[in-house]
């Protein structure tokens, strides 16, 4: 055990009783838990073990199961919705809707982590970027839920978002195939709408 | 180990993201523009607002078509963020329920207008004149000269 936890533990009098023992192993266990044990061990030499993470789950999966539910979890939990009749909130109004949008945050957070995993990172460079970015957007997310902030957890999400489609213009937009043939323009304003947008332009370079 | 990124891996990443969130309705739309968007389906639509969703990621207007010898038509056309709409100049003051606004933009691929025709927002005219770009940069949308931030 001592080896395990990183450092020697001296061996107990042989008449402390068993169960004490126990009971100061634990303690020191604990206590090697709070602290990390950062001493290295006596045997470092020793090569260390490959961590048997896995990366079966390809990109699409990875988006779909684990990063759009966390986005969707926290998007969903701010901003209004405004008809005739007046305007919605979409802020949680219960524990569970909190809890929801907390959990999607945590999920985001985490997300980026695993697209720094070996087999999922592209490069050195922008991947690592825009993963770690995600992180610590999504650990901002999780604290402006946990301070029921609803004005912070929108202009998070937000900027979720705007990371989103950095990564995605960098990573995906480039290996789409192109479109087949040339767009079709958008059609021309109409008349009434040129000239009204004549006399704003007009306006606002005279202050008026 | 290192990693690589060949192309037709990347190619088939993206067209599986592509298809996946083509499958996804417009509440959850978080895409690609050609995922969902028809780059051959311009629209002009000129109408009253009926509700505004001020949501990320993308907001949503609806609003009630006319157009003159055609029925009223219910659309929702999405938007970029909240955020990037009100740094454009759009808030909830300028398009609340009832005002009127013309929107140019691409219609869904699928073309379904059940309950409502859905389409890419990319420029749109307040009441008052002011011309505002209203999409999202970077979602590989047509250059079609309405987004400032182009390249």
């Amino acid at each position: 055990m001592s080896r395990r936890m990183g450092h020697p533990i001296q061996p107990m009098p042989r008449r402390v009783p068993r169960v004490v023992t126990v009971v100061a192993a634990a303690l020191a266990a604990a206590a090697c838990g709070l602290t990390g044990c950062s001493r290295p061990p006596a045997t470092a030499a020793r090569a260390p073990e490959a961590t048997p993470y896995t990366v079966r789950l390809d990109m699409k999966e990875l988006m779909g199961h684990v990063v759009d539910p966390g986005a969707w979890a926290f998007w969903r939990a701010s901003g209004t919705v405004t008809t005739q009749t007046g305007e919605t909130s979409l802020t949680p109004t219960t524990e569970a809707g909190w809890e929801s949008a907390e959990s999607g945050a945590a999920q985001i957070a985490e997300a980026g982590n695993l697209l720094l995993l070996p087999g999922r990172k592209r490069d050195d460079g922008d991947w690592v970027r825009f993963a770690t970015t995600l992180s610590r957007q999504g650990l901002e997310a999780k604290a402006a839920v946990e301070a029921r902030d609803t004005h912070r957890m929108f202009e998070t999400g937000a900027a979720i978002y705007q990371t989103c489609t950095g990564c995605h213009a960098r990573y995906v937009m480039p290996y789409l195939p192109p479109p087949s043939g040339k767009p079709t323009p958008l059609p021309d304003w109409p008349k009434d709408v040129q000239d009204r947008q004549s006399r704003f332009n007009a306006a606002k370079g005279t202050g008026r | 180990m290192t990693p690589r990124l060949a192309l037709p891996a990347g190619l088939a990443l993206a067209v599986a993201l592509a298809a996946a969130l083509a499958a996804a309705g417009p509440a959850s739309a978080h895409h690609a523009f050609a995922a969902e968007f028809d780059g051959n389906a311009p629209v002009l639509l000129r109408g009253k607002v009926t509700r505004v969703e001020w949501i990320n990621p993308h907001a949503w207007v609806h609003l009630v078509a006319v157009s003159p010898g055609k029925p009223d038509q219910a659309w929702m056309v999405e938007g970029g963020t909240p955020n990037t709409l009100l740094r454009a100049g759009v808030t909830k003051a300028t398009l609340k329920p009832g005002t009127i606004i013309i929107v140019r933009g691409y219609q869904s691929k699928d073309h379904l207008c059940t309950p409502e025709c859905r389409a890419n927002g990319r420029d749109v005219t307040l009441e008052n004149g002011e011309k505002v770009f209203m999409g999202s940069s970077g979602t590989g949308a047509p250059k079609d000269g309405a987004d400032p931030n182009e390249k």
